[in-house]
This record gives C-alpha cells, structure tokens and sequence, in this order.
C-alpha cells in the first residue's frame, strides 16, 4: 500500500476520497495506508486478538472501499473510516460471543500468551532494565486481559476515548452514538476494570489526547476540539 | 427513564471521569495504549485484497468519472442476480433428476470450462434474460425463476449443510486457513456432490466466481470465491438469510 506518485503525496483525505471515486486507482490505498497503524490498533485493541483484528479491518477495508459513495463529509475521513472498523470489530465481537461457550480464562499466566499475541508487537525498547520491562509487560497483559472481559461496546469506547486518545465526541461519532452514551460506557467499562487492576501502578497522569481525527487538512483541523473524556 | 437518558444520568452523576477511581484506570489503559504499528504481513495481506479489489471490473472507481460512486454490494447484487437466479434455477431442476451431483458451482465466463452450474449461467446470458438497468429483480423475474424458487426448497428440506463434508466447515478464527483448503480443493473432483443455492439466498456472483455451501462457526452459510485476480481470490462469506452483505471476508491464494 504506497502512496502514489505526483498529486497523491500530500492531498487531504477528502481529496483522496474523490480521487477513489473517480477512478484514480491508488487514492484508496493512499488513504487507508495514511490511516492503517491507528485503525488497527483500534481493531487490535477492540477484538483482542490479532488473526480476529486482521479480519475486521480486512472486513472494513472492502466495505469502505466499496462504499465510499456512501460518504456524506458531515464528518471527518478518518472518523467515517474508524467507524466502519469499529463496526466491523463490533460484528466480530458479537458473533464471537454468540458462539462462545466458555468464559474468559480466569488464567492470567495461560491469557498472557493471548495478551502477547493481543499486543500484536513487541514492548518499544523504552528501558534498559529487563526487570521493569518485564513488569511493564506483565502489567500490560494485564490491563489487556482485563479489557477483554467487557462486554464489547464497553471495550471499544474505552479503546478509542482513554488509549487511542480521541474526544469523547469524536468517539461518539465513531461510535454513532451519542456523547453520553459514550461517557457512560467509559465510567461503566472503569468501574467493572477497577477491581480487575488492583495493585497495578498506574505510573503518570493519563496524556491528553493524542489523536485529532481531523482529514489531514490544516484548515480542518481547527474545528477538531478535544472534549473532555 | 429511556436508557439514552440513563446512560446520559449515569455518565453526568454517578461515575465521574474525574473521580481518582476513573482517573487511575484511565491512566492504566493509556499506558497500554502504546502506538501498534501493523505487522508487515498483515499489511501484505491488506494490500493483496486491495489490488484485488482495484482490478476486479466493477469493484472499484476505476475507468469511473468525477461524481460516480463505487458499485456497492446492493448494485451488484441487482446486477447479478437474475443470473444467479436462474443459474439456481437451471441447476436445481437438474438436481431433482440427479440429487446430490454437485457440491459447488461455477460461474462461468465466455471461456473456459463449464460445470454443470457453469450451463446453466452461461444459458442465461444466451436467451439473453439478463434484467435490464433500472428494472426490480421482480420485475424481471421469468417463469423459470419462479418454478425454481417454488421447487429449490423442496429439494433442500433436509438440513444440507449438515451433511457437508469437513473441508466445507469455516471458523471465523481461522477464515482464511479453512477457506484457502475450500478453494484448493479442485472443482472436478467435486462433481458427484450436492448442488448448493437452492436453500440459501442467491449471493451476487459473476462469471469466474465459484459459490460453495458452508457453515461458518456452525452456521449455514454460502462462501464466494471470487474470480482470481492476480494471484488471489477475494472470499465472501454470506448468510444463509442475507445474500446482501458478507458477513465474512478474507482473501486466499488462486490455483
């Protein structure tokens, strides 16, 4: 997935969008790979689990493609396209537990391996000490296994608000709900997590978010107002 | 108390971002929330389906013009149904006389070999039924179509996805591993099996794509392979009561 030559090095996503729709080839792939590392992180962290993740977004990549007509511009690009991730992982999910018939593992040490695969990457070498990377890492399992005790609509909101870093409007956006539902599943989703995360160090203040969903246009941007989460 | 007002009540009094208890599990998860970029082969794989999707006629806004919108699986649907329909047709009175002789359909093209569902396909397009733009697919519905539909079910009663063989069974854990040994499994030695279509809703498909009774994760289903393009095959998983959208998609390697 390149971006392509000339005119599709530095357009906005909109930009990239009509060009889809008018038939440039590469403007898709331009788009979704400008978007891909965050959108799979949300799959990522919304499934779970890696092959489910890889699914999801493969699901979501071809439905937008395919309905990029369907694209109204009464948000951002990129909102449009994580909303269609997340349904998909949503999908996912509830079919998922449909077909369940056991529960989730009370088995730390047998989930760790699922956490691992759930992480999708290696720890970022951001510590010279192999005791607290390792406890870093063990905390991270953690955290991850205890996400994946919500129930889904839960989890993806507190995926997008307090990890990946959107507004709670952007959020609820994503989500196509409203803003209070989205607060409402974050408090829930903490509150059911609190006593699953006893004892870990929750280290430094959570940063502010990271991630204005805006469409990679200066003059966009501006209207992408962090709200509180 | 609607449950928008409660959710909105709850999110305003009763769990407060701003409590400590919040704030801590806030700061776990952001610490969790390290950037993840995607494995390379994932984005391979990505990128396999999306080439296949640009070069697949139709698929993509190639060729289109400024304001034209990429067909979506609701256009394609009505563009191909009365082909599939009538391939259904064609194939489910054939399998009345000769019961279980197919397990999976072809849909040919103008060339190359022809199956038993592959006939029936390229017989439509020859008493040229293909519905004209703009008409319903009702409206357009032949005698045939009707007869079919009326005796599809009748030969179908059984539960036939239950009887399918073990290479026909997907999981949506592992959709592309089941789904690539479907596709390798060669067309002519399916020939003597049963005949799909009949008691599922007619996915969209078009010449080159091959339609196979599944069940996935236990479910009736019908699984498209879509013409190869470049190497691959796009799948799609469809219901067995929803031939409008997938509710599966992976791609798997080409013969």
């Amino acid at each position: 997935m390149t971006t392509g030559p000339g005119e599709l090095d530095a357009p906005d996503d909109r930009k990239l969008l009509s060009a889809h729709l008018a038939g440039n080839p590469e403007a898709f792939g331009a788009l979704f790979a400008r978007h891909r590392d965050r959108l799979w992180a949300v799959a990522l962290r919304t499934t779970g689990d890696p092959e489910e993740a890889a699914d999801a977004l493969q699901d979501a990549m071809i439905s937008a493609f395919r309905r990029a007509g369907a694209y109204r511009g009464d948000a951002a690009v990129t909102t449009w396209l994580h909303r269609i991730v997340v349904n998909a992982c949503l999908d996912r999910l509830r079919r998922r537990k449909v077909r369940a018939t056991s529960p989730l593992s009370d088995d730390l040490e047998g989930d760790a391996d699922r956490g691992s695969l759930a992480t999708g990457t290696t720890r970022p070498a951001g510590t010279d000490d192999p005791v607290k990377a390792l406890l870093d890492e063990e905390q991270r399992l953690v955290v991850l296994t205890a996400l994946g005790t919500l129930p889904p609509e839960q989890r993806a909101a507190l995926v997008l608000v307090d990890m990946e870093g959107y507004s709670v409007q952007e959020a609820a956006e994503m989500l196509e709900c409203p803003v209070g539902t989205v607060k409402s599943r974050c408090s829930r989703g903490r509150a059911k997590l609190l006593p699953l995360l006893e004892g870990l160090d929750p280290g430094n203040p959570p940063p502010a978010p990271r991630v204005q969903a805006g469409d990679h246009d200066p003059a966009r941007s501006e209207e992408v107002t962090n709200s509180d989460a | 108390m609607t449950p928008e007002e409660s959710d909105q009540h709850l999110a305003d009094d009763d769990f407060s971002s701003d409590e400590p208890e919040q704030q801590r599990v806030r700061r776990l998860l952001a610490a969790t929330g390290d950037p993840t970029p995607m494995p390379e082969e994932v984005a391979h794989r990505l990128d396999d389906v999306l080439a296949g999707l640009v070069a697949t006629p139709g698929g993509s806004a190639s060729g289109g013009h400024a304001g034209s919108s990429v067909p979506d699986l609701a256009e394609r649907r009505a563009r191909r149904w009365p082909r599939v329909l009538v391939a259904a047709a064609a194939v489910s009175v054939v399998g009345l006389g000769v019961s279980n002789l197919l397990e999976d359909t072809s849909i040919s093209g103008s060339g190359g070999e022809a199956s038993s569902g592959d006939a029936g396909g390229a017989d439509v397009e020859a008493q040229g039924l293909r519905r004209s733009p703009g008409t319903t697919p009702e409206a357009s519905r032949s005698p045939a179509d009707s007869q079919a539909e009326e005796k599809a079910p009748a030969r179908d009663r059984g539960d036939r996805a239950d009887t399918l063989p073990a290479r026909s069974v997907l999981r949506s854990e592992s959709l592309t591993a089941d789904t690539q040994r479907v596709a390798d499994f060669p067309v002519a030695a399916t020939a003597g099996r049963e005949k799909t279509l009949g008691r599922c809703a007619a996915p969209p498909a078009e010449p080159g794509d091959r339609l196979v009774d599944v069940r996935l994760d236990g479910e009736a289903a019908t699984l498209v392979l879509r013409a190869a393009e470049n190497g691959f095959r796009l799948a799609e998983v469809y219901a067995c009561d929803n031939a409008a959208s997938p509710v599966a998609s992976t791609s798997v390697l080409a013969d």
